[in-house]
């Protein structure tokens, strides 16, 4: 059995013990295994974290609806706070120089180089010198915490890795997280997780969040079974462990092995579940309306559907929520940025996102506008959705065993690979991409990806970019009288990762999400970057200059690994998450548009009552 | 123009800017465009959507309207117009045209110095040009003022100083207390609510502070029979989600009514903007028309190279063709994409020796642009030249979605697949409007790589196949019958377009050559 089978095995004992009343229970959970099993939706792992630590309608706000607020912003991998910049780069650089004994200096020394390169590269958000100072003097705390914990953590030896801010995407968990800092011993197959964290009290979804990235790290090390996988976590000592640096010092909570499995286990319902809710199932197994017939579970004699029901209780672990709509003066209402007692909306309008989005009863009638704001939403969902199926693909690569086998398979052929992570030869594939996902019978959607392992030519200290290079002669493909090149596409998002033979998925490696900026041929020259004459060469940039930051955590994989070759994949780029944070904002304009009579809501009210007219429209103008 | 970076383009308004253009409307719809542009920048209006067909002058269309509510904007203190396009090349083309009638109406009319007009206008984008290079102040004398330097480098970040911004959709404009004219160009694949994308983080704040509503007026400008690389919810019938169709019918319903179509080609010559017509327009009602004295256009490709050396039956076409004054020629190929290719060699090897040919007459002195609908197509070709050419900026080579907003003096379309395809629909099928898109790019010369025949037999026979099915419409559920229909009415345009192109070369006003 694969561990994704344990995996769903585990979701369907939890939907077992919702109770008696499903009818159907063996078809629904039939139906449910094949969604997850072919989906490309994956949650955050901060979304589930805050699911079962701290409210469950929170994280349905953030993960599934993109709600954001002025006080609270779900960060992006890669765009964290200044603190948690600084700290990636000098503990980073601190790990290494400790491993091989050459510390330069103290604490002190490492944050100030790590604060120096970011403020010379202008990502330092905050600008002015008591700002600054105050940064630098947090950052000294937390890294003199980590300095002595190094030596008594049992990680040490030349075998040992650290990766800051590693970005791990396993489509089996359903999770995509990126840890503040992974020490690795991949000979042994163990790891220390680290989060650093600026305030002194650690709450429930910190440890939880820890250990969501304790498992995405036992994945990226090979567990193969979910006994092997909790195992690594639950052993004593155990192999993976998970420690949160505040400024009073590090913090680990250790559970007894049977509580620490039921959260493990919760944390695999939770990301199923958060999943399963911005799911189109229909794709999967026909009709939605179906599924949600023999999904209904009878819960105090209210009919529900099973796999939307908000989860109260999983394995012995009580999942948080606040009451939408009661009053918000009680914990966690009283502390969340989206109750009518934090809301600053609720000042305005009179509720918080909370209300507006989970306040009011099932079978209320909606506005046309607000139908079509559902609509979008829905769109962006299977938007979101097809843009993920190219890591999908890419993370198919597991069922390889290694990268290295994988990878040798495409350089002989191309392949396919379809939603049910299924492998096979591309007959059609006489091009040169080499990886084609096939959604075709599902999402209707196919993408293609260009993939390749590159020799790492050159990666900048002073600006962002990294330069790859490859033989001429490794790709190029003679067709009749000329050649083609298979090399990216310029302009093409890449997903590059470092070529570590021990890591089994494309999406487990340490990597960095950027685009190829240009594909230079053999003696071309940029700037001060000559491509060798019998070579291609791809220059690697920041696809956004939000994304900047990570470019200088990818030149500490490379230093800190000594790996010269990466492998270089061609992705999709998901922006999903702004188009959801636009329609949360026409949400709101909505809501009040309803409520104020006054010239404030200009534009809204006008679209509103446009689409309310009942005169008819030229629909015809809009067909093809 | 093509400018490197944005103290390029600020240099060009400041030395050759001595006069506005002229904004005499030519045709009603014109007329309509520019004063429902006007109202909705003025207050009058809470939108207008204007649909404007390839090269027809959209931008110039906002630009007249500028001009008219230029001092409007100016005098109403928090008011900003934010300009919104795809991509970023677009922005950036966007801002260079714009901004020298900004700079020149500050300075004539509120006499403005530099530094207040380079304050007022921001640019913002992931892949915008670098704002200028250490030592262009050598270039540019203006650019030796070290407090301009410092000011142009903020040019690229939205500040309270602002008035004018030209963004990405996927940028934020985070500056509070200002008031939006959110104008969206070449909208053609947006979904209505991506307009508000810059602006939305600020379109709930003044909710909380209180404030009327930050979006005073919204116009849209784009077109759908342009939109390519939809995602599949936007294809079909779910077009009406889209912007501009979107804002078309909050129009109709209220009693503004302030939509348009343009109606005259600016870059197409004759007989591009015929063929379009037949695949595109004429199902709108919409008979687009060519503005274009293409006489004087060829004169601007100047004198052959005079150490042309090497004659060819491409050259031969080429001179042909300017002599002649045509616009276009057909290279009907006979060879067809194999399934699962993406690339052919016939046709490859057609355009790099078209493009040889034109490098043989005109040498870098014209700029060409390639177009292929798929990538792999666009890489040979490229890969074709390089090893073939000396490098050099005037030869562009882009896939169609990349092509949508972009001219050049001569195109060589390079046609995708033009049989429907068995088990998945084939591009054109899919999505026709790439042919349109890739063959209204020229502005003086274009040149057509495809299998003319096959796009005209197969597109009858899915026409025939189609109406036979429909004719027994029993068991066939509603839902497929409009997708049948739909597809007939996809295969009619395509076939038309065959048609047409064919009509043309027997009246010799195409130049057809069999290969």
């Amino acid at each position: 059995m694969s561990l994704l089978d344990d995996f769903i095995e585990v979701y369907e004992e939890y939907l077992n013990s919702l109770g008696d009343g499903q009818k159907s229970l063996k078809a629904c959970i039939s139906h449910l295994s094949s969604v997850l099993k072919k989906t490309a939706h994956i949650t955050r792992a901060s979304i589930v974290a805050k699911g079962i630590g701290f409210c469950y309608y929170f994280a349905r706000m953030v993960g599934g609806l993109g709600v954001t607020s002025l006080t609270y912003r779900e960060g992006l991998p890669g765009k964290g706070s200044d603190i948690h910049k600084v700290m990636a780069l000098a503990a980073t650089d601190y790990c290494h120089d400790w491993r091989e004994g050459k510390l330069k200096g103290g604490v002190d020394n490492y944050v100030a180089n790590a604060v120096e390169e970011l403020k010379a590269a202008g990502l330092l958000d905050k600008h002015n010198d008591g700002d600054i100072e105050k940064i630098r003097s947090d950052a000294r705390t937390l890294l003199s915490h980590f300095a002595r914990l190094l030596p008594t953590s049992g990680m040490s030896g030349n075998s040992i890795r650290c990766y800051p801010e590693m970005q791990l995407i396993d489509f089996k968990l359903k999770i995509w997280g990126v840890p503040d800092l992974i020490i690795e011993d991949a000979d042994n197959k163990r790891a220390l997780i680290i989060e650093w964290k600026t305030y002194t009290k650690t709450f429930e979804e910190d440890i939880i969040q820890v250990y969501i990235y304790a498992m995405l790290e036992a994945m990226r090390l090979g567990y193969t079974s979910l006994d092997q996988l909790e195992g690594a976590i639950t052993s004593s000592p155990p192999k993976i462990n998970a420690v949160i640096i505040r400024p009073n010092g590090p913090y680990t909570k250790t559970y007894d092995e049977s509580k620490m499995r039921n959260l493990l286990r919760a944390i695999i319902v939770m990301a199923y579940h958060m999943t399963l809710l911005v799911t189109n199932p229909e794709p999967y197994v026909g009709s939605r309306r179906g599924i949600e017939r023999i999904c209904t579970v009878d819960v105090s004699g209210r009919n529900y559907i099973s796999y939307r029901l908000g989860p109260k209780e999983i394995f012995g672990v009580k999942i948080r929520r606040g009451r939408p709509r009661g009053s918000h003066n009680r914990y966690p209402c009283n502390v969340c940025p989206f109750s009518d007692v934090k809301s600053p909306l609720a000042g305005a309008i009179g509720k918080g996102e909370c209300k507006i989005y989970f306040g009011t009863l099932p079978g209320e009638e909606k506005t046309r506008l607000e139908k079509l704001i559902w609509k979008f939403r829905y769109n962006v969902f299977k938007q979101s959705e097809r843009s993920m199926t190219l890591y999908k693909g890419l993370y198919s690569s597991i069922n390889y065993g290694n990268i290295h086998e994988f990878l040798e398979t495409l350089q002989d052929s191309n392949i396919v690979i379809d939603e049910d992570g299924e492998i096979r030869f591309d007959e059609e594939g006489r091009d040169c991409f080499n990886l084609r996902v096939d959604f075709s019978e599902t999402l209707k959607h196919t993408a293609k990806a260009i993939i390749g392992i590159y020799n790492i030519k050159h990666v900048a200290d002073e600006t962002e970019r990294i330069v790859l290079a490859k033989s001429l002669n490794e790709v190029s493909v003679k067709r009749d009288d000329y050649v083609t090149l298979c090399v990216p596409r310029e302009k093409k998002p890449v997903l590059v990762g470092l070529y570590e033979p021990h890591v089994s998925s494309i999406t487990h490696t340490a990597n960095i999400f950027a685009r190829v900026s240009q594909v230079l041929m053999p003696g071309e020259e940029i700037g001060n970057v000559k491509c060798g004459d019998s070579e291609v060469c791809l220059i690697i940039t920041p696809i956004s200059p939000y994304l900047r930051f990570p470019f200088h955590v990818f030149k500490r994989y490379y230093k800190g690994t000594g790996i010269q070759k990466a492998v270089v994949s061609e992705v999709d780029a998901d922006l999903t998450y702004i188009d959801l944070r636009t329609l949360h904002a026409l949400q709101v304009r909505a809501e009040y548009a309803k409520i104020d009579d006054t010239q404030k809501q200009y534009l809204t009210k006008f679209i509103l009552n446009a689409l309310e007219s009942t005169t008819p429209r030229k629909r015809e103008t809009w067909t093809t | 123009m093509s400018f490197t970076t944005i103290a390029s383009a600020i240099d060009f308004a400041i030395r050759k800017v001595t006069e506005l253009k002229e904004c005499e409307p030519p045709s009603q719809s014109y007329k309509y465009a520019i004063d429902y542009t006007y109202k909705a920048f003025t207050g009058g209006l809470h939108g207008a959507a204007i649909r404007g067909p390839p090269g027809t002058g959209k931008t110039n269309t906002a630009r007249c309207a500028l001009i008219k509510a230029f001092s409007y904007i100016m005098e109403n203190e928090d008011l900003v117009l934010l300009h919104t396009a795809p991509t970023n090349e677009l922005t950036f083309e966007v801002f260079t045209r714009m901004f020298p009638t900004i700079y020149y109406l500050a300075v004539e009319k509120y006499g403005y110095d530099i530094r207040d007009v380079l304050k007022m206008v921001k640019i913002l984008g992931s892949g915008i040009p670098e704002p200028f290079y250490e030592g262009d102040e050598k270039r540019f004398q203006w650019l030796a003022d070290g407090e301009i330097r410092k000011i142009l480098r903020e040019t690229r970040r939205a500040t309270a100083d602002t008035k004018f911004v030209f963004s990405t959709d996927y940028q934020r404009v985070d500056i509070r207390g200002k008031q939006f004219i959110v104008f969206v160009d070449e909208a053609s694949k947006h979904p209505f609510y991506s307009s508000f994308n810059p602006v939305s983080t600020e379109w709930i704040r003044s909710i909380i502070d209180g404030k009327d509503e930050i979006i005073k007026s919204l116009v849209i400008v784009g077109d759908e029979f342009q939109a390519v690389a939809l995602s599949p919810e936007y294809r079909g019938s779910g077009k009406q989600y889209l912007a501009l169709p979107l804002l078309w019918e909050i129009l109709d319903k209220s009693e503004e009514k302030s939509y348009t179509t343009l109606d005259i080609s600016f870059r197409l010559p004759d007989p591009i903007p015929e063929i379009l017509t037949e695949g595109f327009y004429r199902n709108v009602g919409v008979t687009l028309k060519s503005g274009v004295n293409l006489k004087q256009r060829i004169k601007e490709l100047g004198d052959k190279k005079k150490d042309g050396e090497e004659s060819s039956e491409y050259v031969n076409d080429i001179l042909e063709a300017v002599t002649t004054e045509i616009s276009t020629i057909v290279y009907d190929v006979k060879s067809t994409y194999q399934p699962g290719e993406f690339t052919d060699p016939v046709r490859v090897r057609t355009a790099i020796n078209a493009l040889k040919a034109i490098h043989n007459l005109y040498g870098t002195n014209v700029n060409v642009m390639v177009v292929a609908p798929y990538s792999k197509t666009i890489q040979d070709v490229k890969f074709g030249i390089v090893s073939r050419l000396p490098a050099t900026r005037a030869y562009s080579y882009v896939t169609t979605p990349s092509a949508l907003g972009r001219e050049a003096d001569i195109v060589i379309t390079i046609l995708g697949k033009e049989y429907p395809g068995e088990k998945r629909k084939t591009i054109y099928y899919q999505e026709p409007e790439n042919l349109n898109v890739s063959l209204s790019r020229a502005r003086i010369l274009q040149i057509i790589i495809g299998n003319i025949d096959q796009l005209k037999n197969t597109s009858l026979k899915k026409i025939r196949a189609i109406s036979a099915d429909l004719e027994q419409r029993k068991g066939i559920k509603e839902d497929a019958i409009r997708e049948k229909e739909n597809m007939r009415k996809i295969a009619s345009n395509l076939y038309n377009i065959a048609k047409k192109i064919e009509e043309l070369a027997n009246d010799d006003r195409i130049i057809l050559r069999k290969k």
